[in-house]
């Protein structure tokens, strides 16, 4: 049931429906690295078109603290995949959140002033439940390596905190 | 060394002193005590301390932290994943802090004479 949730809250968000039904045919752990490592470069780009554009100093904080933060994150992937002496894989899954945030960078970019801050949270919002439910319900359960899987969970954890984060940024800009 | 203690003592104890003071005199050198940065909290959250002792704060967070006072009268520096920082605590008071990038994060530092 809830990984109908997931499929369905993912395929309106982000990607194309035959690009998620094929990540759901089971990613080994190099694919699950190299689309955890892309869902984080996704919000770093994110990050930095508001940066860009906002003037509001609550989006302003938000926006440094996921380059911060998601920053950290890939740099803890690099050295566990350095660790492990393994290259993450590109593949279907990856391939469809890139080009789902193409889309909405496009979007993003044709915004400016307060449309843009809504847009950039709620984005936000929706980026940070997507990616969360992906990582805690489908990732976490079926890695195979434990650090992965360690590393995957303290990835959660910086990432359910940015979803907080982001509900209550959506709430003060309404 | 120990003949001028004796004799501080037996000074204190002639003029009606408690052993107390003496005692406190003696005191050890300032401890360090450690406080952990994990999955965005501060572990332990409530730390006493002795006036003189040290906090140190590791992070084992892969997002930066720091330990910021309320007021802003003390931080930390930023800290990255596995890196630590320590503060000397030399008045006494209660101290709240959070960290500066993630504010919900709360810890208190309490230091006794
Ligand atoms: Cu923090």
């Amino acid at each position: 049931m809830n990984t109908f949730k997931t499929i369905a809250l993912a395929t309106t968000l982000l990607l194309s429906a035959s690009g998620f039904a094929r990540a759901q045919a089971g990613l080994n752990d190099l694919e699950v690295a190299h689309s955890a490592y892309t869902a984080d470069l996704i919000d770093i780009e994110y990050a930095k078109i508001a940066l860009a554009k906002t003037k509001n100093p609550e989006v302003k904080a938000f926006a440094e603290l996921m380059i911060r933060d998601h920053t950290a994150v890939n740099e803890g992937a690099g050295a566990l995949l350095a660790k492990l002496k393994v290259k993450p894989q590109e593949n279907d899954f990856s391939k469809a959140l890139q080009a789902g945030a193409t889309k909405k960078n496009a979007e993003l970019n044709g915004l400016t002033g307060e449309a843009f801050d809504k847009a950039y949270a709620a984005n936000e919002l929706a980026y940070h439940q997507t990616v969360n439910k992906i990582v805690g319900q489908t990732w976490i359960p079926n890695v195979k390596n434990p650090e992965v899987k360690a590393f995957l969970e303290q990835a959660l954890v910086t990432f359910k905190v940015h979803e907080d984060h982001a509900g209550h940024m959506v709430s003060a800009l309404k | 060394m120990f003949q001028k203690s004796l004799s501080i003592l037996v000074m204190a104890v002639a003029v009606g002193a408690s052993f107390a003071p003496w005692l406190q005199a003696q005191t050890p050198s300032p401890a360090n005590h450690a406080v952990a940065i994990q999955s965005f909290a501060f572990g332990p959250v409530r730390v006493e301390i002795k006036a003189g002792d040290s906090v140190q704060w590791t992070n084992k967070d892969f997002a930066p932290h720091t330990a910021t006072a309320d007021d802003e009268g003390w931080s930390s520096s930023e800290l990255k994943n596995g890196a630590s920082d320590s503060i000397v605590f030399k008045t006494a008071g209660s101290f709240a802090y959070h960290c500066k990038y993630h504010p919900q994060m709360k810890g208190v530092i309490v230091v006794r004479d």
